[in-house]
């Protein structure tokens, strides 16, 4: 009976909106808090591979977004304003900005250029078509390289070219003026410049 | 006073190329990302992390879950505990009240054995656990990395030389977690190393910490393999 009432109530979720889940969220219901996280592991997922690339950083983000998710499910002001999908997004980049923060801290005194051999490897997997272990190494010397930069600058300079934003959503989306993701891209890309001049 | 204008940057299609590239080869694979999100008890292990760092009456359904039951979950009314702990004080108070008017007289037998001073009794030390791997861990992450754990911690007690009863023997540890992926563990040698660190870095493994004790230290044994890298953690109490 129980196991019944529990199979119908999971159907019910899957079949409602997410405005509707929060709100039962908001009253005690697990249930629905569970299918909102079904529905967007993936994506805050995918927001977290963009910066992290090792599975458990994945796990860490996801764990983090829907932490704070929960924490603020209460300001979400429902979909007059923005999705629960787009709500979530802006959380997950903000708590991907907390983790890069974390990780520079942690890594400041180990950060070095790369060498040579780094360099041209990364160079070719880059502009090749590298095989799977070539394609591990690699990943790890553009992480390498990429944590050289401002955990802001980073975020901005991802958010352009892996999203393809404009300027003004990702200034929408951190809740910064559109001035400053302008410095902030131009900073990074001008140090990302340095780089190349110094691979070529 | 001179204005400063900015001039519009010039498009560098090579510095946008080198960009792009950099980023698209920096993030993770398809592969890793499905594998992240849908990773066994990742949702178990949202829900004790929220367990462990909200207040009780924040999170209400998790409480109701994971500690009490429906029951004291449907309890969880401020009214009803209200009631309940008004009820519960005046219960007391009357039983005090008929105990000290009680007009029943106390055996004198009795009397003496309660007059006599009672001898020192010291309990007996508990049992100790045989292995360490016996001790309890949360089970769901228990379930989600047993293969690898039960190989390092098997090699580890094997390369360990027999314990003098000393304080660590007395310990009560987790079993050992993972902290990154090994293959053939068996073949993998390394040291165990005694750390401090601060209990919230439990919460990063999943385990769950209550919010008042985040700031104190714990101990830990971590696996460190011959390359430097930690291989595998437990936490000591």
């Amino acid at each position: 009976m129980t196991y019944t009432v529990a199979v119908l109530t999971a159907l019910e979720h899957t079949q409602t909106g997410d405005d509707e889940l929060v709100t039962a969220a908001i009253a005690g219901d697990q249930d629905a808090f569970g299918e909102l996280f079904l529905r967007h592991k993936r994506m805050v997922a995918a927001i977290g591979g963009r910066f992290f690339p090792r599975r458990e950083q994945i796990e860490e983000v996801i764990q983090m977004s829907f932490y704070q998710a929960y924490v603020a499910l209460r300001q979400y002001q429902g979909g007059q304003t923005h999705s629960f999908a787009a709500w979530l997004k802006r959380i997950t980049v903000n708590t991907c900005l907390d983790e890069l923060r974390k990780l520079q801290r942690r890594n400041e005194n180990l950060i070095s250029d790369l060498s040579e051999p780094e360099t041209a490897s990364l160079l070719e997997a880059m502009w090749d078509d590298p095989s799977a272990e070539r394609r591990t190494v690699s990943r790890d010397l553009a992480n390498k390289l990429l944590s050289r930069l401002e955990p802001e600058d980073r975020l901005a300079l991802t958010l352009l070219y892996e999203d393809e934003w404009t300027v003004v959503e990702i200034g929408e989306l951190l809740g910064w003026s559109v001035s400053k993701v302008k410095g902030r891209t131009h900073k990074a890309r001008k140090h990302l410049q340095r780089a190349m001049k110094r691979f070529r | 006073m001179k204005k400063i204008t900015h001039q519009p940057e010039e498009r560098d299609v090579g510095l946008d190329e080198f960009c792009f590239d950099l980023i698209k080869t920096a993030r993770a694979s398809e592969q890793e990302i499905n594998a992240a999100a849908n990773a066994p008890f990742l949702y178990s292990r949202l829900l004790a992390r929220i367990a462990a760092e909200q207040e009780p009456r924040a999170s209400a359904f998790v409480e109701k879950e994971t500690h009490q039951g429906w029951t004291l979950g449907f309890l969880s009314n401020w009214g009803w505990n209200w009631a309940l702990g008004a009820t519960a004080v005046a219960l007391i108070a009357l039983g005090g009240w008929y105990w000290l008017n009680s007009s029943s007289p106390v055996p004198v037998a009795v009397k003496q054995q309660v007059q006599q001073p009672t001898p020192e009794v010291t309990a007996p030390p508990a049992p100790l656990p045989e292995t360490p791997n016996q001790m309890s861990a949360p089970s769901q992450i228990a379930k989600n990395k047993t293969a690898v754990r039960t190989k390092l911690a098997a090699s580890i007690r094997t390369k360990r030389t027999l314990p003098v009863l000393t304080e660590e023997s007395t310990e009560i540890a987790t079993d050992y977690l993972p902290l990154t992926y090994v293959a053939n563990s068996d073949e993998r040698s390394g040291q165990v190393v005694r750390v401090e660190m601060p209990r919230s870095a439990m919460l990063a493994l999943g385990l769950p910490v209550n919010n008042e004790q985040t700031g104190e230290v714990v101990k830990a044994d971590v696996i460190v393999g011959d390359d430097g890298l930690a291989l595998a953690i437990r936490f000591v109490r």
